[in-house]
């Protein structure tokens, strides 16, 4: 029996075959219904070899473990379905709601990084754009603006002046509102409901898409960082010392939570990254290549009391020793 | 070999050797990855060449008006059958970690059920979402009509329609 997807099979020859499947898996079946469905197997080839598909169909359902085919079959694919999704999963662990996506709308972006890649690119403008793990970015220039949507994950901007005459303002587009350049170095960070902006040097003016009432454009001045949510920008804090490393292939860390230093590994490296919350509270400091996230976590039961469990080489937990 | 198919062969050459290079830079860009670009660019003309004879374009010899909107159509299908593919396989690692212990499957389950979860995911794609979700709840949770149709609040008969469509799907694409 072939194995191909069944183009030529007739979509009217399918529908009937699932409908005898369902009638005849129903308790009201009688005798004369299996009778007349034999009768219509036997009509022609078409017809049994649908309903030899259907029953493979029945066979490949019943051998999945439902606890693991339910949440990964019925993850939510748009806004739309994060209904369906609820409807599915009733007493769902939280951390099936939070699956990550990459959108459609990433895969085609002008430019994109993959899980662990970092790219720098120079704009039309002279402009040093870096892309930050997992990030994907469209750029429209012309006549009124340069324009970098950021569309995911993390950019570092060296802006260039204008050759244009008059010189074109520098802007960066975010799902939460819209920054604008004013002769700058600084980073944006997409996170799940804000944007965080962090200014090295210059300055960059924060306009959130819908500002509340009292809320506006804030200006962040070079060590200051803000988050930015479409209700409000801000208030501006100090920039942690060290943000911006990895522009140079670091993630340079002082007095860290190894939570949160996980997580952030954890953005360069495909697959799942996990911290125990026994260890989480261990605090870390150091400057690790990001390169290569297995040397780095191997490293850490070396300055740490952890162990890690490598239940397959992208499925890693950090935890506490002999656990 | 028929005359037919020599035509077609040096019609896709001729396709090849024009736009491979431009297609594969093309998906570079989109996906800032040179691996999956080259495996894209392949797998496109692949298409080409095993496309089913009813296949318009194959019909009239492979003469494109727009040959690199053509590829960048098939190229975008094949598009979104990675980043599908991609996604389900994040789901089910995120799902796996998500275990405790003795529930989670051996190595040699894993690579075999991330397959199978792969061909029905492709076989179900598609389907709108409330099909998909009376489908799953029936097949994996093993609920009845009655019940199903009460969780998403339509009637028994739209229910058992939705079961028939969704089995259907699966009967024509899966392998």
């Amino acid at each position: 029996m072939s194995a191909e997807p069944l183009d030529a099979l007739d979509e009217a020859v399918a529908l009937r075959a699932a409908e005898w499947f369902f009638l005849l898996q129903s308790a009201d079946a009688t005798e004369a219904d299996r009778q007349r469905c034999a009768r219509w197997r036997a009509a022609h080839p078409s017809h049994a070899q649908a309903w030899e598909r259907a029953q493979r169909v029945g066979q490949a359902f019943a051998q999945l473990p439902p606890g693991i085919a339910l949440p990964v079959l019925g993850r939510a694919r748009r806004r739309a379905a994060v209904r369906a999704l609820a409807l599915l999963l009733v007493a769902a662990p939280a951390g099936w709601l939070a699956v990550r996506q990459t959108p459609a709308r990433d895969w085609l972006a002008d430019h994109r990084t993959a899980t662990g890649e970092r790219q720098a690119l120079a704009l039309a403008d002279g402009t040093q754009l870096q892309l930050d793990t997992a990030s994907a970015v469209d750029i429209e220039f012309d006549s009124a603006q340069r324009l970098i949507h950021l569309r995911s994950g993390a950019i570092h901007i060296q802006t260039a002046p204008d050759v244009q005459v008059p010189p074109r303002p520098l802007r960066v587009a975010t799902a939460q509102g819209t920054l604008q350049a004013l002769g700058t170095r600084f980073t944006v960070r997409q996170e799940a409901d804000h944007v965080l902006v962090a200014v090295f040097e210059g300055a960059v003016q924060a306009r959130p898409a819908a500002p509340g009432a009292g809320a506006g454009a804030l200006v962040l001045q070079a060590g200051q960082q803000a988050r930015i949510t479409r209700g409000q920008a801000g208030p501006p804090a100090p920039v942690e010392p060290q943000a911006d490393s990895w522009t140079r292939g670091v993630l340079h860390v002082r007095d860290m939570p190894l939570r949160d230093f996980v997580a952030e590994l954890g953005r360069y490296r495909p697959g799942v990254l996990r911290c125990d919350p026994a260890v989480a509270g261990l605090r870390i400091s150091g400057v690790f290549q990001l390169r290569d996230t297995t040397a780095v976590i191997d490293s850490l039961p070396l300055a740490l009391p952890v162990a890690v469990a490598y239940r397959s080489r992208y499925w890693v937990v950090v935890t506490a020793p002999d656990s | 070999m028929s005359s037919v198919s020599t035509v077609h062969d040096r019609a896709l050459s001729a396709l090849y050797a024009d736009h491979h290079g431009w297609l594969l830079g093309w998906l570079r860009r989109r996906l800032g990855n040179g691996w999956d670009a080259a495996d894209l660019a392949q797998d496109t003309f692949v298409r080409l060449l095993l496309a089913p004879d009813g296949t318009p374009e194959k019909q009239r010899g492979w003469q494109l008006d727009e040959p690199r909107a053509y590829l960048t159509l098939i190229a975008k299908r094949l598009l979104a059958n990675l980043h599908r593919r991609r996604a389900l396989e994040q789901a089910y690692l995120e799902t796996l970690a998500q275990l405790p212990e003795p529930l989670a499957p051996s190595p040699e389950q894993r690579a075999l059920l991330l397959e199978a979860l792969q061909q029905i995911d492709a076989a179900l794609d598609g389907l709108p979402a409330p099909v998909r979700t009376a489908f799953l709840l029936a097949q994996l949770e093993g609920l009845g009509y009655a019940a199903i149709a009460e969780r998403l609040s339509l009637s028994e008969r739209t229910i058992k329609r939705y079961m028939v469509q969704a089995m259907a799907r699966c009967i024509v694409h899966m392998p």
